[in-house]
């Protein structure tokens, strides 16, 4: 009988035994675009019920007690949005006020409308089109709460998370200071970090983050003199929300390591960032962090937050270790990796 | 290195919670290996036989979280210890389908590093 696919709350359940009224009503509703079922049994209208019709019509002779029941136990288990529009033809000579008190009581939920047989087409199949269009409104309003509902707990996922890689950072932050000023200096440079990045990322819808303004936002602030100390190249990229976050952080460990022992604690150092994509069928990112310049590099005797940072966190964004020299010439830290693993999926 | 060094697997994928767990354990005179997810600890537990305790996060990309892991480690390398963690089940030590210790995130290092001694000296 019914061989289309519905949606929820598009489309408009029948209710009509008497004669050939159905059939009619249903012709007169598909002639103007609209999706009708039509209960022809009973017993059909607990499931057909379940499946949200956006609009019920019913005549008056569908109106027993066990249909007016089931109707009544269907509006019980509405949500607060849904506002469900029944219409109801009587006939005139129909007791209508009792009808109407009486259906006022059984389903104080639902909108009813009350048309007088025979009706006018114009007036049925505008009210009902009408009233599909104030359900699809209502279906987007629970959509929306939904959205948020969803919103809400990534929210509280999120900050759960940071709220964790914070507590490590300090925690971890404090086992490598010698002094509360190198803590507290350290701790808020890394947090700063993790700042910064959010905001970028944010400013970019939520998702996304491009690697020039990663590199751009944590170099930045040691730009400023004259002198041009940092050369920066490489294609536009878009990596993903983690990659991009990773990156600022590993980025912020080797300028602040720069200003401590490398090239940014001389005026003559200079640093080249510089990352590029292969033109192979699976694309390869290449990105390199060289120092020159600067005073001569030893190899520290303990490895430090920084390092161990770059190469667990690296090797876990790109799939590959990072490697880190320590050239007596200058630090250098090349990682490279599958493209696909630091940029959106699409 | 000394005979009785006890080795520890610490399995986490979050890169910061793991080297601050891993770097406690090394600070408290522990040798410490690291894995990003079950996959990688399989490969060192099969590379590392003086592993005596896992340390698991529950909640893990890849084809086995930390409680497969936990189940794997206890059939094919019984007398390792397991330590399990997680921020998003609620689990209690009997509860856990290994035999093993369960703490919710955020844990404490030092309490980790405790269970790590009652356990291996159990």
């Amino acid at each position: 009988m019914d061989g289309h696919n519905h949606g929820e709350l598009d489309w408009v359940l029948v209710l009509a035994p008497y004669r050939k009224d159905a059939a009619f009503i249903e012709l007169l509703l598909v002639e103007h675009g609209m999706n009708v079922r039509v209960c022809a049994k009973t017993d059909d209208l607990g499931e057909m019920l379940s499946q949200s019709p956006g609009v019920i019509l019913a005549t008056h002779e569908s109106l027993t007690n066990e249909t007016i029941d089931a109707v009544a136990n269907h509006l019980s288990g509405q949500p607060n949005w849904s506002d469900l529009p029944i219409f109801l033809l009587l006939d005139r000579r129909a007791p209508q006020a009792r009808i109407r008190a009486e259906l006022e009581k059984r389903w104080p939920q639902a909108r009813q409308m009350f048309f007088q047989r025979p009706v006018v087409s114009l007036e049925l199949v505008s009210g009902i089109q009408s009233a599909l269009l104030a359900r699809l409104r209502q279906r987007e309003v629970r959509d929306s709460f939904e959205r948020e509902k969803e919103l809400r707990f990534e929210l509280n996922h999120r900050v759960k998370n940071i709220l964790a890689s914070v507590t490590s950072i300090f925690r971890m932050t404090r086992r490598g200071a010698d002094t509360i000023d190198a803590l507290t200096t350290d701790f808020e440079g890394r947090l700063g970090a993790l700042a910064n990045v959010h905001s970028a990322v944010f400013e970019q819808g939520g998702d996304t983050v491009a690697l020039r303004g990663i590199v751009d936002l944590t170099l930045k602030p040691y730009s400023a003199d004259t002198t041009k100390r940092f050369r920066i190249e490489g294609p536009e990229l878009t990596l993903t929300r983690e990659a991009g976050t990773t990156l600022a952080l590993c980025l912020h460990e080797l300028v602040t390591n720069a200003i401590k022992y490398g090239a940014l604690s001389t005026v003559t150092g200079r640093i080249s960032v510089i990352w590029e994509v292969s033109t192979s069928k699976q694309p390869i990112l290449k990105l390199e962090w060289i120092e020159m310049g600067g005073p001569p590099v030893k190899e520290p005797s303990r490895t430090g937050y920084g390092t161990r940072y770059i190469r667990s966190a690296l090797a876990a964004v790109f799939g590959e270790r990072p490697v880190v020299t320590f050239d007596p010439k200058g630090l250098r830290c090349v990682v490279s990796g599958p493209l696909s693993n630091v940029v959106p999926k699409n | 290195m000394t005979e009785e060094l006890i080795t520890v697997l610490v399995v986490e994928d979050e890169v910061i919670i793991r080297m601050d767990i891993s770097s406690a354990l090394e600070a408290a005179g522990f040798r410490v290996l690291e894995a990003g997810n079950a996959d990688e600890a399989i490969t060192i537990l099969h590379q590392s036989p003086d592993i005596q305790v896992l340390f698991t996060d529950i909640d893990m990309p890849g084809s086995m979280d930390g409680l497969k892991l936990a189940a794997a480690v206890r059939d094919r390398w019984p007398p390792i210890k397991i330590i399990i963690t997680s921020g998003h089940r609620h689990m209690t030590d009997a509860s856990l389908p290994v035999q093993g210790r369960f703490f919710r995130k955020p844990y404490q290092p030092v309490h980790i590093i405790k269970t790590v001694r009652e356990l291996v000296l159990d």
